[in-house]
């Protein structure tokens, strides 16, 4: 009889059916009493069952013609190798471009990388297309890089190029350079992790600020997806026909969204860097809205060539006028009682459109002179208007001191509230910044607020839950929304400057006006006291959340003429009930 | 020395293209792969073009050459272009549909092939993937059958070992 080894080296054999009469019954007696050789006769006859399948797979017909044809076309196109004159004719387009810019200098400096980066795609062998990981692998190992993006409007022959370089290793550092044949905004910053430098190219104006390097992720404006292997969205396809020996090429698209791509990327097979990105944005849509269609194209180059170190410096060219040094962000200003005093001791609250909790600003208290400063949680986080302020004394629900900063475009774009906004911050001086092209949506700092006492309103109530049992740790807040003359809220059509307009409407709607977070106790109660008293053509939405719940019903909030204290009793139910018990009526 | 002149390319490809796409389909079980794997290996073929002497023996060397770039590819991380019906079953806990898992089976084993030392390779390929009888193996990779027998009884068994957890699932 053979052991349990001898008969193991026999199941191969076994499941392929090659052993003899005498060995097929010694292997199945000896199957019959051991588990282990059991389990391994069961995977190899998975094994063996699972490769049969796999022998039925078969190229047919057609499969053969196409890649036969691929196969000659390649040779054909090999055979007739020879150096493409595209990138030549790109390069002298881009060269021009440049020199033409009032800031030559530096930009014959990137001309030079820019050379580097326009290499001609051919179309040879195919040699495997690497992986999207260790292209973004690749892409995060990069130390110096820079981007060139030249955007176009083929409807309207306009074209901007925008170039960044940065450095991943001594802090991060970024040059932002923004050309506009037609309306002549340039600008320039440099920021090298210590400090940044803002450049008005046009006016020919300096700014030095505080460093604010954006988080590597937030680099989207690049296309971090491509910068970091995010593929979430996007759709990724190697094109192999289009892809050689040296350039893998890919399709990037993004459909459906905010974004719709027709991009193409193509990658150095050898180095596993983007060469190039090219693709468009066809058009864009946006909650309630429908932004007209414009098609842009995109067409980006890369290199990672050594940046000179001139590049991030933030010393002031010449020629140059020096603006007062940007400070941190702040408001400050002063809280008055109705007669002009000096508030001690008064809570200043300020919030704007909340990226997260960041839309909070620090909370500050008064000192003795009502003087106060707040300051942003966050500095690096963009502040984008509109923004509230309140200032208000713990011990007195009745008065409330309030200001709103708007986006001047927005203030013409919503009805009147029925008077002026106390503490207008048209009034207010601003800290100039040239910082941000898109500076119109940021919250400037300020200085020289009043914040005057006014009468203010207080709504309370219950929060109940289905039982009618008092519903403790519900979130309470007063959210403002704009409404029409019509008192219905305002939603921007198609038409409008609307792109613009129904993100502000959005904006409104989400700014707390309550001041901080608000919770109902243990019997369900809550409080929201020191509201202003807001005119015509808003009104408040309170809302409640509580996790696992849902908004059932509420008192209305009165909405004709300014807010008076009231009563807002709210009915919420669980969200998910399970195991309804219904208990029998008894006869 | 006698090169392959550009007619002999065309029929070498003629007479083997089919072969050759076969068998990376059935290891890549990817049409597209499998063309790839194809135009390479013909493509590598046309540039040493003046390399080859008249006495080739082409349908063997296909045949390793063809096995041994498909399991190449198949082993390199898989690109992001997933199926939206893969990329719909990562973000599930649920258990995917039969087919899928015989998928994910038949993966599993190209890529354990490619830890195999190369003649285990073929031979297992040649024999459980193409079907080959023994005697045809033995012929294409110019050893003998008994060898043929070793080589693949010895990957079969390591292959169970290595891929116990996938093949022992219910």
């Amino acid at each position: 009889m053979n052991t349990h080894e001898q008969i193991n080296e026999m199941l191969v054999d076994y499941v392929l059916g090659e052993l003899s009469h005498q060995q097929l019954s010694e292997v199945e007696t000896h199957l019959a009493e051991c588990g282990q050789c059991r389990g391994e006769v069961k995977r190899l006859e998975a094994l063996l069952e699972s490769t049969e399948q796999m022998r039925e797979l078969s190229a047919d017909e057609q499969m053969c013609e196409s890649a036969k044809k691929a196969l000659f076309e390649t040779i054909v196109t090999e055979q007739q190798k020879e150096p493409t004159r595209r990138a030549k004719v790109a390069l002298e387009s881009i060269w021009r471009t440049i020199m033409k810019s009032r800031i030559a200098k530096l930009l014959a400096a990137a001309a030079v990388i820019v050379a580097a980066v326009l290499i001609g795609i051919s179309v040879f062998n195919f040699n495997g297309i690497p992986a999207w990981a260790d292209i973004a692998k690749a892409f995060n190992e990069v130390e110096d890089l820079h981007m060139h993006m030249i955007q176009s409007w083929p409807e309207n022959n306009k074209i901007q190029h925008y170039l960044l370089w940065q450095r991943a290793v001594k802090g991060r550092l970024e040059t932002y350079h923004y050309i506009d044949g037609v309306r002549e905004d340039e600008e320039t910053v440099v920021d090298n992790g210590i400090e940044r430098l803002t450049l008005d190219l046009a006016m020919k104006k300096a700014q030095l600020s505080m460093s604010s390097l954006p988080d590597y992720s937030e680099l989207d404006w690049w296309f971090h997806f491509v910068q970091f292997g995010e593929t979430g969205g996007y759709e990724i396809i190697p094109l192999r026909s289009e892809s050689s020996r040296e350039v893998a090429v890919y399709k990037i698209d993004r459909v459906g969204d905010a974004k719709v791509l027709d991009g193409k990327l193509w990658v150095d097979t050898k180095t596993m860097l983007p060469q190039r990105f090219s693709y468009s944005r066809i058009k864009q849509h946006l909650p309630d809205n429908v932004y007209p269609v414009v098609t842009f194209t995109f067409e980006i180059s890369y290199s990672y060539d050594p940046i000179p170190d001139e590049f991030f410096s933030t010393e002031i060219p010449e020629g140059f006028t020096e603006l007062p040094r940007l400070e941190p962000f702040s408001l400050s200003g002063t809280v008055i009682d109705e007669n002009g005093y000096a508030v001690e001791g008064a809570i200043v609250y300020g919030a704007c459109l909340s990226i997260g909790s960041k839309g909070e600003l620090q909370t500050s208290v008064t000192g003795a002179n009502g003087d106060f400063v707040l300051r942003a949680v966050d500095e690096t986080f963009s502040k984008r208007l509109p923004g509230f302020l309140k200032a208000f004394k713990p011990d007195d629900p009745t008065r409330v001191a309030w200001t709103l900063f708007e986006e001047p475009k927005a203030k013409e774009f919503r009805s009147d509230f029925g008077g002026e906004i106390p503490g207008d911050p048209g009034e207010l001086k601003f800290v100039p910044a040239y910082l941000h092209l898109q500076g119109g949506i940021i919250w400037r700092s300020a200085d020289g607020i009043i914040l005057q006492m006014e009468p203010a309103a207080k709504v309370t109530g219950t929060v109940i839950d289905d039982q009618g049992d008092p519903l403790p740790d519900v979130n309470v807040g007063l959210g403002f929304v704009l409404t029409g003359e019509d008192g219905r809220e305002l939603v921007a059509k198609e038409g409008d400057e609307s792109f613009y307009m129904s993100l502000y409407m959005c904006l409104y709607r989400n700014l707390k006006l309550c001041g901080p977070q608000i919770r109902t106790d243990d019997e369900g109660r809550y409080v929201m006291a020191n509201l202003p008293r807001l005119w015509k053509n808003c009104y408040h939405g309170p809302y409640f959340e509580k996790k696992g719940y849902v908004f059932v019903s509420s008192d209305k909030l009165k909405a004709d003429g300014p807010l008076e204290d009231q009563i807002v009793n709210v009915q919420m139910r669980k969200e998910i009930e399970k195991d309804v018990t219904i208990s029998g009526q008894g006869y | 020395m006698r090169k392959v002149a550009e007619m002999d390319f065309k029929v070498l490809i003629d007479n083997y293209s089919a072969a050759v796409l076969n068998t990376a389909v059935r290891i890549l079980r990817d049409t597209q792969k499998a063309q790839d794997v194809h135009q390479e290996v013909f493509l590598e073929i046309w540039r040493r073009r003046d390399k080859y002497n008249g006495q080739t023996n082409w349908g063997a060397y296909l045949y390793r050459v063809t096995v041994r770039k498909s399991i190449e590819l198949a082993k390199r991380p898989r690109m992001a272009a997933l199926t939206e019906q893969q990329q719909d079953y990562a973000g599930t806990n649920e258990r995917p549909d039969g087919a899928l898992r015989a998928a994910e089976l038949q993966q599993r084993i190209v890529e354990s092939l490619a830890g195999l030392p190369e003649r285990q390779t073929d031979v297992f390929v040649l024999s459980r993937i193409e079907g080959l009888k023994a005697e045809k193996i033995a012929q294409i990779l110019g050893c003998s059958q008994e060898t043929v027998r070793v080589h693949l009884h010895r990957a079969l068994k390591r292959l169970g070992r290595e891929l116990g957890d996938y093949l022992g699932k219910d």
